[in-house]
Protein backbone atom coordinates (compact mmCIF):
# COMPACT_ATOMS: atom_id res chain seq x y z
CA UNK A 1 0.00 0.00 0.00
CA UNK A 2 1.21 3.44 -0.83
CA UNK A 3 0.47 4.74 2.63
CA UNK A 4 3.07 2.50 4.22
CA UNK A 5 5.82 4.20 2.25
CA UNK A 6 4.91 7.49 3.80
CA UNK A 7 5.23 6.42 7.42
CA UNK A 8 8.33 7.65 9.19
CA UNK A 9 9.09 6.65 12.78
CA UNK A 10 11.01 9.42 14.48
CA UNK A 11 14.22 8.66 16.32
CA UNK A 12 12.71 9.80 19.63
CA UNK A 13 10.03 7.15 19.15
CA UNK A 14 12.67 4.46 18.65
CA UNK A 15 14.50 5.63 21.79
CA UNK A 16 11.42 5.49 23.97
CA UNK A 17 10.36 2.21 22.38
CA UNK A 18 13.70 0.68 23.28
CA UNK A 19 13.59 2.01 26.83
CA UNK A 20 10.05 0.70 27.31
CA UNK A 21 11.07 -2.76 26.17
CA UNK A 22 14.13 -2.78 28.44
CA UNK A 23 11.97 -1.90 31.43
CA UNK A 24 9.33 -4.46 30.53
CA UNK A 25 6.46 -2.06 29.84
CA UNK A 26 5.02 -4.20 27.06
CA UNK A 27 1.39 -3.74 27.94
CA UNK A 28 1.36 0.04 28.15
CA UNK A 29 3.46 0.22 25.00
CA UNK A 30 1.01 -1.96 23.10
CA UNK A 31 -1.96 0.18 24.12
CA UNK A 32 -0.12 3.39 23.30
CA UNK A 33 0.74 2.13 19.82
CA UNK A 34 -2.83 1.02 19.15
CA UNK A 35 -4.23 4.36 20.28
CA UNK A 36 -1.70 6.35 18.24
CA UNK A 37 -2.62 4.37 15.13
CA UNK A 38 -6.32 5.00 15.74
CA UNK A 39 -5.60 8.71 16.27
CA UNK A 40 -3.68 9.05 13.04
CA UNK A 41 -6.29 7.03 11.18
CA UNK A 42 -8.82 9.67 12.20
CA UNK A 43 -6.72 12.42 10.65
CA UNK A 44 -6.11 10.40 7.48
CA UNK A 45 -9.76 9.49 7.01
CA UNK A 46 -10.91 13.10 7.27
CA UNK A 47 -8.14 14.17 4.90
CA UNK A 48 -9.15 11.55 2.36
CA UNK A 49 -12.71 12.85 2.51
CA UNK A 50 -11.39 16.24 1.40
CA UNK A 51 -9.06 14.64 -1.15
CA UNK A 52 -5.95 15.95 0.53
CA UNK A 53 -2.68 14.37 -0.52
CA UNK A 54 -0.51 12.96 2.25
CA UNK A 55 3.19 13.76 2.09
CA UNK A 56 4.49 12.14 5.24
CA UNK A 57 3.17 10.50 8.38
CA UNK A 58 5.53 11.00 11.33
CA UNK A 59 5.09 8.70 14.31
CA UNK A 60 6.22 10.44 17.49
CA UNK A 61 6.33 8.95 20.99
CA UNK A 62 3.20 10.80 22.10
CA UNK A 63 1.20 10.71 18.89
CA UNK A 64 1.93 11.71 15.36
CA UNK A 65 2.20 14.42 12.82
CA UNK A 66 0.96 14.32 9.26
CA UNK A 67 2.26 16.58 6.50
CA UNK A 68 -0.47 17.24 3.99
CA UNK A 69 0.05 18.71 0.56
CA UNK A 70 -2.22 21.67 1.25
CA UNK A 71 -1.96 25.38 0.74
CA UNK A 72 -1.37 27.75 3.63
CA UNK A 73 -4.62 29.40 2.57
CA UNK A 74 -6.59 26.18 2.98
CA UNK A 75 -10.10 26.54 4.39
CA UNK A 76 -9.96 26.94 8.16
CA UNK A 77 -13.07 24.81 8.62
CA UNK A 78 -11.65 21.89 6.63
CA UNK A 79 -8.39 21.94 8.49
CA UNK A 80 -10.21 22.13 11.81
CA UNK A 81 -12.26 19.07 10.94
CA UNK A 82 -9.19 17.06 9.98
CA UNK A 83 -7.42 18.01 13.21
CA UNK A 84 -10.37 17.32 15.50
CA UNK A 85 -11.02 13.92 13.92
CA UNK A 86 -7.84 12.59 15.52
CA UNK A 87 -8.98 12.92 19.14
CA UNK A 88 -12.56 12.00 18.22
CA UNK A 89 -11.41 8.76 16.62
CA UNK A 90 -9.22 8.09 19.61
CA UNK A 91 -12.12 8.56 22.03
CA UNK A 92 -14.36 6.28 19.96
CA UNK A 93 -11.55 3.74 19.71
CA UNK A 94 -11.01 3.84 23.48
CA UNK A 95 -14.70 3.28 24.16
CA UNK A 96 -14.73 0.31 21.80
CA UNK A 97 -11.54 -1.13 23.31
CA UNK A 98 -12.72 -0.98 26.91
CA UNK A 99 -16.00 -2.64 26.02
CA UNK A 100 -14.37 -5.65 24.35
CA UNK A 101 -15.05 -8.85 26.29
CA UNK A 102 -11.38 -9.87 26.41
CA UNK A 103 -10.32 -6.78 28.35
CA UNK A 104 -9.99 -7.15 32.11
CA UNK A 105 -10.97 -4.56 34.70
CA UNK A 106 -7.38 -3.50 35.35
CA UNK A 107 -6.77 -3.16 31.62
CA UNK A 108 -9.83 -0.94 31.24
CA UNK A 109 -8.36 1.48 33.75
CA UNK A 110 -4.97 1.24 32.07
CA UNK A 111 -6.41 2.01 28.62
CA UNK A 112 -8.48 4.89 29.95
CA UNK A 113 -5.48 6.46 31.63
CA UNK A 114 -3.29 6.08 28.56
CA UNK A 115 -5.93 7.50 26.23
CA UNK A 116 -6.61 10.40 28.57
CA UNK A 117 -2.91 11.25 28.87
CA UNK A 118 -2.35 11.04 25.11
CA UNK A 119 -5.31 13.26 24.23
CA UNK A 120 -4.48 15.73 26.98
CA UNK A 121 -0.89 16.03 25.79
CA UNK A 122 -1.84 16.36 22.13
CA UNK A 123 -4.23 19.19 22.88
CA UNK A 124 -1.56 21.34 24.52
CA UNK A 125 -1.01 24.37 22.26
CA UNK A 126 2.67 23.84 21.59
CA UNK A 127 3.98 23.55 18.05
CA UNK A 128 3.71 20.97 16.41
CA UNK A 129 1.00 19.30 18.51
CA UNK A 130 -2.63 19.10 17.40
CA UNK A 131 -3.61 21.67 20.01
CA UNK A 132 -1.25 24.20 18.49
CA UNK A 133 -2.86 23.75 15.08
CA UNK A 134 -6.28 24.39 16.56
CA UNK A 135 -4.91 27.45 18.34
CA UNK A 136 -3.42 28.70 15.07
CA UNK A 137 -6.76 28.32 13.29
CA UNK A 138 -8.49 30.21 16.09
CA UNK A 139 -5.91 32.99 15.87
CA UNK A 140 -6.37 33.11 12.10
CA UNK A 141 -9.98 34.03 12.73
CA UNK A 142 -9.15 36.92 15.03
CA UNK A 143 -6.00 38.43 13.62
CA UNK A 144 -3.78 38.52 10.57
CA UNK A 145 -1.81 35.48 9.44
CA UNK A 146 1.48 37.06 10.38
CA UNK A 147 0.36 38.01 13.88
CA UNK A 148 -1.26 34.60 14.38
CA UNK A 149 2.05 32.94 13.65
CA UNK A 150 3.92 35.24 16.03
CA UNK A 151 1.43 34.66 18.86
CA UNK A 152 1.58 30.93 18.18
CA UNK A 153 5.34 30.93 18.69
CA UNK A 154 5.12 33.01 21.86
CA UNK A 155 2.42 30.85 23.41
CA UNK A 156 4.33 27.69 22.47
CA UNK A 157 7.46 28.98 24.19
CA UNK A 158 5.63 30.01 27.36
CA UNK A 159 3.80 26.68 27.66
CA UNK A 160 6.98 24.72 26.97
CA UNK A 161 8.67 26.52 29.86
CA UNK A 162 5.74 25.69 32.15
CA UNK A 163 5.88 22.03 31.20
CA UNK A 164 9.65 21.89 31.59
CA UNK A 165 9.39 23.33 35.09
CA UNK A 166 6.81 20.70 36.05
CA UNK A 167 8.51 17.68 34.49
CA UNK A 168 12.24 18.28 34.19
CA UNK A 169 13.10 15.21 36.23
CA UNK A 170 11.58 12.79 33.74
CA UNK A 171 13.90 11.69 30.95
CA UNK A 172 11.09 10.96 28.51
CA UNK A 173 9.70 14.44 29.00
CA UNK A 174 13.16 15.87 28.46
CA UNK A 175 13.42 14.10 25.12
CA UNK A 176 9.96 15.19 24.03
CA UNK A 177 10.48 18.80 25.12
CA UNK A 178 13.82 18.93 23.37
CA UNK A 179 12.02 17.88 20.21
CA UNK A 180 9.22 20.43 20.73
CA UNK A 181 11.67 23.26 21.33
CA UNK A 182 13.49 22.35 18.15
CA UNK A 183 10.21 22.50 16.23
CA UNK A 184 9.37 25.89 17.77
CA UNK A 185 12.79 27.14 16.71
CA UNK A 186 12.10 25.91 13.17
CA UNK A 187 8.89 27.93 13.06
CA UNK A 188 10.71 30.97 14.40
CA UNK A 189 13.43 30.73 11.82
CA UNK A 190 10.99 30.18 8.97
CA UNK A 191 8.59 32.93 9.96
CA UNK A 192 9.41 35.29 7.10
CA UNK A 193 9.48 32.48 4.55
CA UNK A 194 6.07 31.29 5.69
CA UNK A 195 4.55 34.76 5.46
CA UNK A 196 6.02 35.27 2.01
CA UNK A 197 4.66 31.92 0.90
CA UNK A 198 1.26 32.91 2.24
CA UNK A 199 1.28 36.13 0.20
CA UNK A 200 2.59 34.41 -2.93
CA UNK A 201 -0.14 31.80 -2.77
CA UNK A 202 -2.77 34.49 -2.60
CA UNK A 203 -1.25 36.02 -5.72
CA UNK A 204 -0.89 32.80 -7.70
CA UNK A 205 -4.05 30.94 -6.77
CA UNK A 206 -7.63 32.11 -6.79
CA UNK A 207 -8.93 32.63 -3.31
CA UNK A 208 -12.48 31.74 -2.41
CA UNK A 209 -14.52 34.67 -1.21
CA UNK A 210 -14.66 35.22 2.49
CA UNK A 211 -15.92 37.93 4.78
CA UNK A 212 -14.64 41.40 4.13
CA UNK A 213 -11.59 42.60 6.04
CA UNK A 214 -10.44 46.19 5.86
CA UNK A 215 -6.75 46.85 6.29
CA UNK A 216 -5.28 50.31 6.89
CA UNK A 217 -2.23 50.87 4.78
CA UNK A 218 -0.75 48.95 1.89
CA UNK A 219 1.24 46.20 3.59
CA UNK A 220 0.32 42.78 2.15
CA UNK A 221 1.77 41.13 5.23
CA UNK A 222 -1.27 42.26 7.19
CA UNK A 223 -3.64 40.03 5.23
CA UNK A 224 -6.03 37.66 6.90
CA UNK A 225 -6.53 34.04 5.94
CA UNK A 226 -9.87 33.02 4.45
CA UNK A 227 -11.00 36.65 4.19
CA UNK A 228 -11.43 39.06 1.32
CA UNK A 229 -8.81 41.69 2.12
CA UNK A 230 -9.38 45.33 1.13
CA UNK A 231 -6.62 47.87 1.63
CA UNK A 232 -7.48 51.47 2.48
CA UNK A 233 -4.97 54.19 1.74
CA UNK A 234 -5.56 57.92 1.40
CA UNK A 235 -9.32 57.31 1.41
CA UNK A 236 -8.97 54.95 -1.55
CA UNK A 237 -9.92 51.26 -1.52
CA UNK A 238 -7.49 48.92 -3.24
CA UNK A 239 -8.38 45.29 -3.80
CA UNK A 240 -5.99 42.56 -2.80
CA UNK A 241 -5.58 41.51 -6.43
CA UNK A 242 -4.51 44.97 -7.48
CA UNK A 243 -2.14 45.34 -4.56
CA UNK A 244 -0.50 41.98 -5.16
CA UNK A 245 -0.15 42.73 -8.85
CA UNK A 246 1.71 45.89 -7.94
CA UNK A 247 3.72 44.03 -5.33
CA UNK A 248 4.90 41.22 -7.58
CA UNK A 249 4.69 42.43 -11.17
CA UNK A 250 5.56 46.03 -10.77
CA UNK A 251 7.81 45.43 -7.77
CA UNK A 252 6.18 48.18 -5.78
CA UNK A 253 7.30 47.66 -2.20
CA UNK A 254 5.24 49.25 0.57
CA UNK B 1 16.29 8.08 -6.02
CA UNK B 2 14.66 7.48 -9.37
CA UNK B 3 17.71 6.17 -11.14
CA UNK B 4 18.20 3.47 -8.53
CA UNK B 5 14.70 2.22 -9.25
CA UNK B 6 15.47 2.10 -12.95
CA UNK B 7 18.65 0.18 -12.24
CA UNK B 8 16.75 -2.28 -10.06
CA UNK B 9 14.22 -2.84 -12.81
CA UNK B 10 17.00 -3.54 -15.28
CA UNK B 11 18.60 -6.06 -12.95
CA UNK B 12 15.25 -7.67 -12.37
CA UNK B 13 14.61 -8.06 -16.04
CA UNK B 14 18.23 -9.06 -16.71
CA UNK B 15 18.86 -6.34 -19.17
CA UNK B 16 22.44 -5.46 -20.07
CA UNK B 17 24.07 -2.75 -17.98
CA UNK B 18 24.34 0.46 -19.86
CA UNK B 19 26.74 2.42 -17.78
CA UNK B 20 29.45 2.05 -15.17
CA UNK B 21 27.14 3.07 -12.32
CA UNK B 22 24.88 0.15 -13.12
CA UNK B 23 27.73 -2.30 -13.42
CA UNK B 24 29.08 -1.31 -10.02
CA UNK B 25 25.65 -1.50 -8.45
CA UNK B 26 25.09 -4.95 -9.90
CA UNK B 27 28.42 -6.15 -8.53
CA UNK B 28 27.69 -4.71 -5.11
CA UNK B 29 24.40 -6.59 -5.00
CA UNK B 30 26.08 -9.91 -5.72
CA UNK B 31 28.86 -9.19 -3.27
CA UNK B 32 26.39 -8.41 -0.49
CA UNK B 33 24.74 -11.80 -0.70
CA UNK B 34 28.09 -13.59 -0.96
CA UNK B 35 29.51 -11.81 2.06
CA UNK B 36 26.37 -12.57 4.09
CA UNK B 37 26.73 -16.28 3.29
CA UNK B 38 30.42 -16.14 4.14
CA UNK B 39 29.81 -14.47 7.51
CA UNK B 40 27.13 -17.03 8.40
CA UNK B 41 29.51 -19.90 7.62
CA UNK B 42 32.29 -18.30 9.66
CA UNK B 43 30.01 -17.79 12.66
CA UNK B 44 28.76 -21.36 12.51
CA UNK B 45 32.23 -22.88 12.18
CA UNK B 46 33.78 -20.75 14.92
CA UNK B 47 30.97 -21.67 17.32
CA UNK B 48 31.32 -25.39 16.51
CA UNK B 49 35.10 -25.30 16.96
CA UNK B 50 34.82 -23.44 20.28
CA UNK B 51 32.32 -25.92 21.68
CA UNK B 52 34.43 -28.87 20.52
CA UNK B 53 37.66 -27.54 22.04
CA UNK B 54 36.20 -26.20 25.28
CA UNK B 55 33.30 -28.41 26.46
CA UNK B 56 32.60 -26.02 29.37
CA UNK B 57 31.58 -23.31 26.96
CA UNK B 58 28.49 -25.29 25.99
CA UNK B 59 27.20 -25.13 29.57
CA UNK B 60 28.15 -21.49 29.79
CA UNK B 61 26.19 -20.65 26.66
CA UNK B 62 23.19 -22.72 27.73
CA UNK B 63 23.09 -21.06 31.13
CA UNK B 64 23.44 -17.50 29.86
CA UNK B 65 21.24 -17.78 26.82
CA UNK B 66 18.50 -20.15 27.94
CA UNK B 67 18.26 -19.89 31.69
CA UNK B 68 19.39 -16.48 32.82
CA UNK B 69 16.63 -13.96 33.00
CA UNK B 70 16.75 -10.37 31.94
CA UNK B 71 15.41 -8.75 35.02
CA UNK B 72 12.81 -6.33 33.65
CA UNK B 73 11.45 -5.60 37.08
CA UNK B 74 14.87 -4.67 38.45
CA UNK B 75 15.82 -2.55 35.44
CA UNK B 76 12.48 -0.77 35.66
CA UNK B 77 12.99 0.02 39.33
CA UNK B 78 16.51 1.31 38.67
CA UNK B 79 15.43 3.38 35.71
CA UNK B 80 12.53 4.94 37.60
CA UNK B 81 14.87 5.95 40.40
CA UNK B 82 17.12 8.07 38.16
CA UNK B 83 15.10 8.96 35.11
CA UNK B 84 11.45 8.80 36.11
CA UNK B 85 8.81 6.73 34.34
CA UNK B 86 9.60 5.71 30.78
CA UNK B 87 5.98 6.14 29.73
CA UNK B 88 4.66 8.89 31.99
CA UNK B 89 0.95 8.15 31.97
CA UNK B 90 -1.23 10.20 34.28
CA UNK B 91 -3.26 7.91 36.53
CA UNK B 92 -6.55 9.80 36.59
CA UNK B 93 -8.69 6.68 36.79
CA UNK B 94 -7.81 4.63 39.82
CA UNK B 95 -8.56 1.04 40.58
CA UNK B 96 -11.26 1.09 43.21
CA UNK B 97 -10.54 -2.32 44.65
CA UNK B 98 -6.84 -1.64 45.17
CA UNK B 99 -6.94 -0.80 48.85
CA UNK B 100 -9.10 -3.76 49.81
CA UNK B 101 -6.67 -6.69 49.46
CA UNK B 102 -3.31 -6.37 51.15
CA UNK B 103 -2.26 -9.57 52.84
CA UNK B 104 0.67 -11.70 53.84
CA UNK B 105 1.09 -15.44 53.30
CA UNK B 106 -0.87 -17.53 55.77
CA UNK B 107 -0.33 -21.28 55.89
CA UNK B 108 -0.67 -24.09 58.38
CA UNK B 109 2.01 -26.54 57.33
CA UNK B 110 5.00 -26.65 55.03
CA UNK B 111 7.02 -29.50 53.58
CA UNK B 112 9.61 -29.83 50.86
CA UNK B 113 8.25 -30.52 47.40
CA UNK B 114 10.41 -30.97 44.30
CA UNK B 115 12.48 -27.78 43.94
CA UNK B 116 10.52 -25.80 46.49
CA UNK B 117 7.97 -26.06 49.24
CA UNK B 118 4.37 -27.20 49.53
CA UNK B 119 2.26 -25.03 51.81
CA UNK B 120 -1.00 -26.23 53.31
CA UNK B 121 -3.56 -23.51 52.93
CA UNK B 122 -7.30 -23.18 53.36
CA UNK B 123 -9.84 -24.12 50.74
CA UNK B 124 -10.41 -21.17 48.35
CA UNK B 125 -7.30 -19.45 49.60
CA UNK B 126 -6.68 -15.94 48.21
CA UNK B 127 -2.99 -15.94 47.32
CA UNK B 128 -1.13 -12.70 48.05
CA UNK B 129 1.91 -11.58 46.10
CA UNK B 130 5.05 -11.97 48.21
CA UNK B 131 7.11 -9.21 46.56
CA UNK B 132 6.43 -6.67 43.82
CA UNK B 133 7.44 -7.72 40.36
CA UNK B 134 6.46 -8.59 36.84
CA UNK B 135 4.46 -11.64 35.75
CA UNK B 136 6.56 -13.55 33.24
CA UNK B 137 4.74 -16.85 32.92
CA UNK B 138 1.23 -18.21 33.36
CA UNK B 139 0.64 -21.83 32.45
CA UNK B 140 1.26 -25.47 33.26
CA UNK B 141 4.53 -26.57 34.78
CA UNK B 142 5.26 -30.27 35.28
CA UNK B 143 4.66 -31.24 38.88
CA UNK B 144 3.28 -27.87 39.91
CA UNK B 145 0.02 -27.62 38.00
CA UNK B 146 -1.15 -24.22 36.89
CA UNK B 147 1.80 -21.94 37.68
CA UNK B 148 2.41 -18.22 37.80
CA UNK B 149 6.05 -17.08 37.71
CA UNK B 150 6.84 -13.60 39.01
CA UNK B 151 10.14 -11.88 38.34
CA UNK B 152 10.58 -9.84 41.49
CA UNK B 153 12.34 -6.52 41.84
CA UNK B 154 14.97 -8.13 44.09
CA UNK B 155 16.08 -10.37 41.21
CA UNK B 156 14.42 -13.54 42.50
CA UNK B 157 11.94 -15.49 40.40
CA UNK B 158 9.05 -16.89 42.42
CA UNK B 159 6.92 -19.75 41.15
CA UNK B 160 3.39 -20.04 42.55
CA UNK B 161 2.08 -23.53 41.74
CA UNK B 162 -1.38 -25.07 41.87
CA UNK B 163 -3.17 -21.79 41.29
CA UNK B 164 -6.78 -22.19 40.23
CA UNK B 165 -7.77 -18.79 38.93
CA UNK B 166 -5.41 -15.90 38.30
CA UNK B 167 -6.13 -12.25 38.84
CA UNK B 168 -3.08 -11.12 36.88
CA UNK B 169 -2.12 -10.89 33.22
CA UNK B 170 1.15 -11.64 31.50
CA UNK B 171 3.84 -8.92 31.73
CA UNK B 172 1.78 -7.03 34.28
CA UNK B 173 3.45 -5.27 37.20
CA UNK B 174 1.92 -6.21 40.53
CA UNK B 175 2.55 -4.72 43.93
CA UNK B 176 3.58 -6.60 47.04
CA UNK B 177 0.58 -7.90 48.95
CA UNK B 178 -1.93 -7.62 46.12
CA UNK B 179 -4.08 -10.50 44.93
CA UNK B 180 -2.42 -13.08 42.70
CA UNK B 181 -5.27 -15.55 42.41
CA UNK B 182 -7.14 -18.33 44.13
CA UNK B 183 -5.71 -21.61 45.28
CA UNK B 184 -6.94 -24.47 47.42
CA UNK B 185 -5.42 -26.85 49.97
CA UNK B 186 -1.90 -26.95 48.53
CA UNK B 187 0.21 -24.06 47.30
CA UNK B 188 3.61 -24.77 45.76
CA UNK B 189 6.36 -22.17 45.95
CA UNK B 190 9.76 -22.28 44.26
CA UNK B 191 12.39 -19.57 44.57
CA UNK B 192 15.03 -19.24 41.88
CA UNK B 193 17.69 -16.75 40.99
CA UNK B 194 19.39 -16.87 37.56
CA UNK B 195 18.20 -20.42 37.13
CA UNK B 196 19.60 -21.58 40.52
CA UNK B 197 17.15 -22.92 43.08
CA UNK B 198 17.26 -21.10 46.41
CA UNK B 199 16.45 -22.38 49.87
CA UNK B 200 12.80 -21.69 50.45
CA UNK B 201 13.01 -21.29 54.20
CA UNK B 202 14.26 -17.73 53.99
CA UNK B 203 11.44 -16.53 51.82
CA UNK B 204 8.29 -17.95 53.32
CA UNK B 205 8.40 -16.15 56.67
Amino acid sequence: MNILNKINIHITTYTILLLSILTGQFRILMFIMILIIIHEAGHILAAKLFNWKINKINILPFGGNINFDIKLNESIKKEAIVIIMGPIFQIIGTLILINLPIVSYKEIIEIKNISYSLILFNLIPIVPLDGSKLLFLTLNNITSYKKSHIYLIYISIILSVIIIINNYLNFTFQIILFFLIYKIYEQYKNHNNIINKFILERYLYKQSRGKLKKINGLNPKLMWRNKTNIFIHNNKCITEKELLNNYFKNKKIY
Amino acid sequence: MDDIEIIRQRIKHKQPSYNIKEKIFKNIKVNKLFSKILVSIIMFLSLSITVKLYPNSKEFIYKNVFEKNFSFAYVNKLYNKYFGEVLPVKNIFKEETKAVFKENLVYSNNEKYLDGVKLSVTENYLIPVIESGMVVFIGEKEGYGNTVIIQQINGIDTWYGNVNTTNVKLYEYIEKGSLLGEGSNNLYLVFKKDGEVLDYNEYIK
